[in-house]
Order: C-alpha cells, then structure tokens, then sequence
C-alpha cells in the first residue's frame, strides 16, 4: 500500500503520485500478460534478439496505454497490437541493418520423456517443419505466424494491409506445403 | 455419397472457422460421409498442432516480471494529458509499410516514446533526493513489532528491478562504485521491494549514500525505542531524508563519523 494510505495526516512529497495503478493500467497489464508471449514470437520470427523483442513490445503497450488514455478507439486491440509491433518490428530490423527474413536457428527444447530414438525423430520432423517455414515466401510466413499466435484472418488483414482472400491463400498454400514436408514429400 | 471433395484450401479455412455457416454445415455433412477429405482435414490439424509445437519451442520466453514492473513503472510516470503530439504519434505509429523508409527517424520516435519518462529525468544523474513522481517512497508494513525484529542489514534486489530504476533515471551507464541502489524507505522500516521506493544514490555527492545509510539506521533505532512512530519516520524519509538527517542527527552538515558508514552496497552495473 502507499505511504499517504498508511497516514493521510502526513502527505508524501507534494508532487509525487500517491494512489495505486490506475485501472486503465491494470487493464494494460492485464494485455500485457496475454500478449507478450505471442509479440515475442512473432518479433523473434523477423529474426530480431530477445532484448530488441522486450523493447519493442514495452514501447508498443506504452502506445497502447496513451492509446486508450486518449479515448481513441477499442475495436480489435489485438490487431492495433500486432500492427504496432509489426511496424516497430520492421523499423528495427531496418535500424540493425538487418534483413527481417534471417532468422536465428533455434535453441532445442528437448522432451524429458522421449527416448533417445523417438527424440531424434521429433527432433527431425521440427526442424523439417521450421526449415520449411524458414523458405516460404515472407508474406506467407507472416500470415502464419500470425495465425498461429490466435489472429484470425480479418486480423492479420489488419496488420500486413492484405485482402481477406489474400490471408486465406497464403494460409492454406503454407499449411499444404507444411503438410507435404510432414508426409515426407519434401526435405 | 458425394463425388465431389472438398478443395484443400476450403479445407483450412473450414479448420479455422472462416466459412459462412451455410458452406460449414454442407461441409460437415461431406466430411461425415467421405472418409478421404476426413483424412486430409485431420492432416490439416495434424500439420497445425506440430507447426505450433515447434514455432513454441523454437522460442523460450523469459519471465515476464521484469518486464511487467518495467511497463507498469512507464505508466506511472507519464504525466496526465496535456500535448497533441500523442495524436500525431499513434497515426505515426499506425501509418504501416511508410515506417519501413523512415530508418532515420528511428531515433525520434524513441525519443518521443520516452520522453515523458526519461527525458524529463535526464539531468537527474548527481540528485541528491529522488525524484518524487518516479520514487514517491511505498511501504509494505506498518506494524512496529514486526519491524523492530529486523536488524538493519543489507537486502538484495533482483538485477533487473535494479537496471529498470537507472532507466527510468535516464542512467544509461551506472558505472562501478558510483551509485547505491537504496530503498527511499528501507525494509527494516517497512519499505517495499517496489520501484516506487527505489532510486539510484550517488555516492560522489557531498549529501551522499553513506550518511542516508546512518539515518535509516538511526531511525530504525528510535522507532524500535519508542521515541518517533513507524508511519513518522516513514513519512520523513519519504519526503527529505536530508532535512530527516539534519534534524534526527541536529546538524546542519554531513557528520565526519558517517562519511564511511556502509550497509548497503554499492550498485554493480
């Protein structure tokens, strides 16, 4: 609790701010907390490092937060979100020299419970899969990352500035290639 | 039966509830009958399930404590509403694939983004109190008995709390030695492990770490031997610890005797 809160007979410092978070700061933390996995996901596949990812999703729920303050408006905040962040995603690649499409080849997470047998298969059939989302075209990887972090497709419309049919194409084109590298036919 | 199957791509679309109800009832009535286009759709969602293991798994996420407190503490600091430029930086923000070509401006938008935050404090390096919107001092006890039983003594902060307070101080580079990251209020008065009573004391000042070191500790003496309340040394600490010293130690300067006097360590960058 504050200080002010504990004795109000003694107020603190004049110009320091004495009440808790305000709501519409809880309800940005609140965003931040469902959101921040899937911004750095998705700002991980421009191939930008972590720490540049936790940069640009803080300075993108300040800009939420001021936003909101504003009153401007609520519909679809998930997509304002990613939108915001794709720029700022591209703008730091762009500042880093570098081109968004590298990606860093992942660290391997392994499953404690697979044996060493099954383990080089799983290992395999995720590295098929990822080397085939590292080759497709980069609008398509995008709609696919998008995808999988819960955008639907009136969304990710909404943050690569594509049609609808556009987003349901590269969708189902990316989802048919991934499905050939899974039966094998590729790779 | 029905001859005609089902297009891989409306397929997908009908996986990911994109269809009009009419074309996903006509749908789920073929996949009920044809078992070929049942066996492509569980491919799809097969396909689906290993991509997203994989995307997960190819990115470990970090804790998001530190990063929550960094945001929250951002928040705190931006001063009610007062300028337009916050208009022309959302549509700036939002103005898509322009921003690609805009490289150079990189540095201004940042600037802009933080300039209620930090810019303000910039100039804030050799501060002999903290500043009073970012460490307005916050407690987390109030009971005398449970503070006495605590001896002054050193408390360790998370690195990273630590690095988010020289941020919002605008101290990029800390350096060795110079800095103590010191509790406005301290534990052993009841001050909480939050941003809001943290701030960066300089040692390289004559009203300096050392003697804010001497006073908690004195204050910590006369509240547990009655002589001042919890809430007033608090509230002292809180709103000038050099007044505080002045008056508990009744001098007007630093006393020779506190000049060493250590209990917090300094800050390692």
């Amino acid at each position: 609790m504050n200080l002010d809160q504990a004795d109000s007979a003694l107020p603190l410092a004049a110009t320091g701010r004495q009440e808790g978070p305000t709501s519409l700061e809880i309800e940005v933390t609140q965003m931040f907390d469902d959101l921040r996995a899937p911004l750095l996901r998705y700002l991980g596949s421009f191939g930008l490092a972590s720490q540049d990812g936790e940069e640009i999703v803080q300075e993108v729920f300040l800009a939420l937060f001021l936003h909101l303050r504003e009153g401007k408006p609520r519909t679809n905040l998930p997509a304002w979100i990613f939108r915001v962040a794709h720029n700022l995603g591209l703008k730091r690649c762009l500042a880093n020299r570098k081109a968004p499409v590298e990606q860093v080849e992942p660290a391997v997470h392994v499953d404690p419970t697979l044996d060493p047998e099954q383990l080089a298969a799983s290992r395999q059939r995720r590295e098929r899969l990822l080397a085939v989302v590292r080759a497709l075209p980069e609008q398509d990887r995008r709609c696919l990352y998008l995808r999988a972090e819960g955008l639907r497709y009136r969304d990710i419309t909404e943050v690569l500035g594509m049609s609808l049919g556009a987003v349901a194409q590269s969708v189902a084109r990316s989802l048919e290639r991934l499905n050939r590298a899974d039966l094998g036919e590729l790779g | 039966m029905n001859e005609q199957h089902i297009p891989h791509s409306e397929l997908v679309a009908s996986a990911d509830g994109e269809l009009t109800e009419q074309r996903e009832a006509e749908i789920r009535k073929h996949l009920a009958a044809c078992w070929t286009c049942r066996t492509q759709m569980k491919q799809i969602e097969d396909t689906i399930s290993d991509f997203v293991r994989a995307h997960q798994a190819s990115t470990p996420i970090a804790s998001a404590e530190g990063p929550r407190a960094l945001l929250r503490a951002k928040m705190a600091a931006v001063p009610p509403p007062a300028v337009d430029w916050r208009d022309r930086f959302a549509d700036f923000m939002l103005s898509g694939n322009r921003l690609a070509y805009l490289g150079g401006s990189m540095a201004a938008i940042t600037a802009v983004l933080f300039v209620v935050g930090i810019v303000e404090v910039s100039h804030q390096q050799f501060r002999l109190r903290p500043d009073p919107k970012l460490t307005p001092g916050q407690v987390l006890a109030e009971d005398r008995a449970a503070v006495c039983k605590q001896t002054p003594s050193h408390f360790a902060l998370p690195h990273d709390v630590g690095r988010l307070v020289f941020d919002l101080y605008g101290i990029d580079k800390p350096g060795k030695r110079g800095y103590e990251l010191d509790y406005l209020i301290p534990p052993e008065l009841g001050g909480a492990d939050d941003p809001k009573n943290l701030w960066p004391q300089p040692y390289l000042s004559e009203w300096n770490a050392h003697l804010k070191d001497a006073l908690e500790d004195q204050l910590h003496s006369m509240v547990c031997r009655d002589e001042i309340t919890l809430a007033a040394a608090q509230h002292e600490l809180a709103t000038d610890w050099i007044a505080a010293y002045k008056k508990y130690f009744r001098t007007n300067g630093p006393m020779q005797r506190h000049r060493e006097f250590t209990k917090d360590s300094p800050w390692e960058p």
